[in-house]
């Protein structure tokens, strides 16, 4: 028992110091520019975690190829072409199942398949009928 | 003399310094011109005395001995690797002679034995331990501890060399690359995979001199502790900023593979990065012929001996 609770607790420490270490050399990297950080991504993330998560209904859907649709979201948020995108897509209020997914994937396989970039989201149904004509509400929500 | 079978991976063998053929008396191989001596100690002919400067290689590679490896795994996941980084398909080597050149735990060499071809490993670290527990049952491979900058091969030996993500990880990623090619045949194939110099490759570089220090079991419990927190997280906006300066691994093969990964990235004692054009420039300099970049990484490149 004491063994076992002096072996969590080296590890917790041992860990701690790795961290620790690897926060100081970290903040040298980036202060003597060794790695370079965007101040104005840093700032938009920063940003990003003070306001409220955007949710909202897609429309004007248009078609792009194969299984993709695009629609646009009207609003500037972090997405996958500028960093990693916290938006969830949702089929009549069921989570689609493949975020961050390749664009050529959403084209060729789709099955809810979707991808948050730029100012659009571009994305596939479940079913890959065309979300235009199926009448299915397809609704983001950034987490 | 058949081309199958340990005993012929065995006479492959020679003195890596007069490169005289070895006699073998029990666990020993013996040069008779030069009177060296290399063990065979777990069945593994040793032609070092230490892993030198890869131990942390010893480390991970007995740590994870089977993580990616296809047999292990019941996936093809290492095969698929394998043939985009090399080009080469089962019938490419099948029966042939094939020098994998840093073995490691044997991840390629467990897709290139199934393929049917005669494999000889080598790698400078106790990896070998790893790979020899994988392989020990197979005839068609040899695990050996070696330098590729002294290798017990005759000029000329072999079909075909494999060196995937290995030759980076030396202190001159060119120099020994030229110390590759004079062992293969002429007509046979040298295939490559190294860094390239961008994105998340150009990150850890900045990094290595710095975490290359720390104990390599301190930083492997860091990495088993912080990889499953990041990836769980990966949603976080801290840790999209985390992921920025310190790249860590989430390639989608599973905890345990990105873990290694991970720790894979930043432990080593050098870390090269290369352009594709420096990479092709080695293989003109080598006076290869049909270089081509076979897949989807643009730094990894094949080459035929003419």
């Amino acid at each position: 028992m004491f063994k076992s609770i002096v072996g969590v607790a080296k590890k917790l420490t041992s860990i701690f110091a790795v961290s620790l270490y690897l926060t100081i050399v970290a903040s040298f990297l980036v202060l003597t520019g060794r790695i370079r950080v965007s101040p104005r991504g840093f700032a938009r993330r920063m940003l990003a975690s003070l306001r409220p998560p955007f949710q909202g209904d897609l429309v004007d859907f248009a078609h792009e190829r194969g299984n993709c649709y695009v629609a646009p979201l009207g609003r500037k948020l972090i997405s996958d072409s500028n960093g990693r995108s916290r938006l969830k897509l949702f089929e009549d209020g069921r989570e689609l199942p493949y975020p961050h997914s390749s664009h050529d994937d959403i084209r060729e396989f789709g099955a809810g398949r979707y991808s948050h970039w730029g100012d659009a989201v571009f994305f596939s149904s479940s079913d890959n009928s065309d979300p235009g004509k199926s009448g299915r509400r397809y609704s983001v929500r950034e987490i | 003399m058949s081309h199958n079978g340990r005993g012929f991976l065995y006479s492959v063998l020679v003195c890596p310094t007069c490169k005289s053929p070895l006699t073998r008396n029990d666990e020993v191989l013996f040069c008779s011109k030069d009177g060296r001596r290399f063990p065979i100690l777990r069945g593994i002919p040793r032609f070092v005395e230490s892993d030198e400067y890869v131990d942390s290689f010893s480390f991970e590679w007995n740590t994870h001995k089977t993580t990616q490896l296809d047999t292990f795994r019941n996936d093809g996941s290492s095969e698929d690797i394998f043939r985009k980084k090399t080009g080469f398909k089962p019938e490419d080597l099948n029966g042939k002679l094939v020098l994998d050149a840093g073995i490691g735990a044997g991840r390629f060499t467990d897709v290139m034995a199934r393929w049917g071809a005669n494999v000889i490993g080598i790698d400078l670290s106790y990896a070998v331990e790893a790979a020899q527990e994988n392989f020990r049952r197979l005839d068609n491979v040899l695990v050996a501890q070696a330098d590729i900058s002294d290798l017990p091969f005759k000029p000329e030996t072999f079909d075909a060399i494999v060196s995937i993500g290995v030759l980076h990880h030396t202190p001159d990623t060119k120099k020994y690359f030229q110390k590759l090619v004079p062992y293969l045949r002429h007509g046979g194939t040298i295939a490559i995979w190294v860094y390239p110099a961008e994105g998340d490759f150009v990150t850890r570089k900045q990094w290595i001199p710095f975490t290359s220090r720390i104990p390599d079991r301190m930083f492997y419990e860091w990495c088993r502790w912080f990889v499953p927190f990041a990836q769980k997280r990966l949603d976080s906006l801290h840790i999209q900023s985390i992921y920025r300066i310190f790249p860590f691994s989430n390639q989608g093969l599973g905890l345990e593979n990105d873990i290694l990964d991970t720790f894979d990235g930043y432990s080593p004692s050098f870390h090269g990065i290369h352009t594709p054009e420096e990479v092709e420039g080695w293989f003109q300099e080598a006076e290869l012929v049909d270089i081509r970049i076979p897949g989807p990484w643009n730094t990894s490149m094949r080459g035929i001996r003419p």
